[in-house]
């Protein structure tokens, strides 16, 4: 498989969020609004590259018996150092995405690529990876983060869509909203694939 | 050999953790000042806004915040303006829906609230986060401090009366107590 076989097998083929099912507690928390989502995103797509490429790395130093307590504390140390980039420079996002970003941490996206991808493979396509399935999970983010703001609050990026006689459905923005939105959509998806005859592993 | 292994996975690990901690000073270093540069910017602003003749804020120490009757007042800052004091900002966080909400609560030597601020809060996105927004907390500006402040659901509200956002009755309540225990940290420490 390519670099960029790679990338796209994150986004599409095994996207993270509607495919793998993983890392679902950020994306039902933080759909409220499209930023949220894209920042959300975002900041784990670089803890994703960061942890994939010093676990490719180190694959060959790190003993299998200690594996996991090592990966866990790479990641930690990307995600830390994310927040504190974040804090410094982008005040408002920080605040917005609160505790979601030290929860990264815990996001098994990442601990399931260092397992399953940078460990077995090399830094490139670790790097390759970690992008494809960052670009997944935040793709996954805006369409559900999209759906939700639109219906929920009546604007999308904050700006005002609709005049002053639309009622937004506020149950679209609270939790009820993301379990909703979220299972609606992986109906959808494999609706379509099945009908496709694709039948996925 | 058994115990030859554990010391080698026991220093690998240690290697790992030493490198990241490293890395982690080194950020913290380089982010730590911005990040409390803005904080104090951030609660400036607050104030600034909360009361808009003063040009600079001084913190005055008051005995029993936290405590009683002061339980969610957090500090009163004089707001100055060319020496002279021209009114108090309170920092107060009382309880909301989904934790404190910080606020800055202006009010000026006459008595009358100057304006509400919400620092930080994490309200429902959608209903108790609206309280931020002017058509909610622009309420609380010119009420006169004579007597606490109440809640309405519906209706014209009186002098002492805030109209409830719909769907977040407690926020509502939480932010008229915050101005209500502003007032009364003014009244009767200050204004003896």
């Amino acid at each position: 498989m390519s670099v960029h076989k790679d990338i796209l097998n994150g986004i599409i083929k095994e996207n993270p969020t509607f495919v793998l099912l993983l890392g679902m507690c950020p994306t039902l928390a933080v759909t409220t609004s499209v930023t949220n989502g894209i920042g959300m995103g975002l900041s784990a797509t670089m803890v994703l590259i960061g942890s994939n490429v010093v676990i490719s790395l180190l694959r060959k130093f790190i003993p299998s018996k200690i594996r996991i307590p090592a990966f866990i504390v790479i990641i930690a140390g990307f995600v830390t150092l994310i927040d504190m980039i974040l804090k410094a420079y982008f005040p408002s996002l920080s605040k917005s995405l609160g505790i979601f970003i030290p929860l990264i941490v815990v996001n098994c996206i990442i601990l399931a690529r260092a397992e399953a991808f940078a460990s077995k493979n090399d830094v490139a396509r670790s790097a390759a990876d970690g992008l494809g399935m960052g670009l997944g999970f935040t793709l996954a983010l805006i369409v559900i983060a999209s759906i939700r703001e639109i219906l929920g609050n009546g604007t999308f990026l904050g700006l005002k869509l609709f005049g002053e006689g639309f009622q937004p459905a506020i149950i679209m923005i609270l939790a009820p909203g993301g379990f909703l939105t979220l299972g609606t959509i992986l109906g959808v998806i494999n609706w379509w694939s099945q009908r496709k005859g694709r039948s996925e592993t | 050999m058994r115990n030859n292994e554990i010391v080698r996975l026991g220093a690998i690990l240690f290697a790992i953790t030493f490198a990241v901690a490293l890395m982690l000073a080194l950020g913290n270093l380089l982010t730590e000042d911005r990040i409390n540069e803005l904080n104090i910017k951030t609660q400036n602003e607050a104030r600034q806004e909360v009361l808009p003749s003063a040009t600079e804020f001084e913190e005055i120490k008051v005995k029993g915040l936290g405590e009683g009757d002061y339980k969610t007042v957090q500090n009163v800052y004089v707001g100055k303006n060319d020496g002279n004091a021209v009114g108090y900002c309170v920092g107060v966080a009382p309880s909301g829906f989904g934790g404190p909400i910080e606020m800055v609560v202006g009010i000026d030597s006459e008595g009358k609230v100057t304006g509400v601020t919400i620092v930080n809060s994490s309200e429902t996105p959608g209903l108790g986060s609206k309280a931020a927004e002017p058509k909610f907390k622009g309420q609380y500006k010119g009420k006169s401090t004579d007597s606490p402040l109440k809640v309405i659901k519906s209706g014209t509200p009186a002098d002492n009366e805030i109209v409830a956002i719909s769907g977040a009755t407690i926020t509502s309540n939480a932010v008229t107590q915050g101005v209500n225990s502003a007032v009364k940290v003014i009244k009767e420490k200050i204004n003896q």
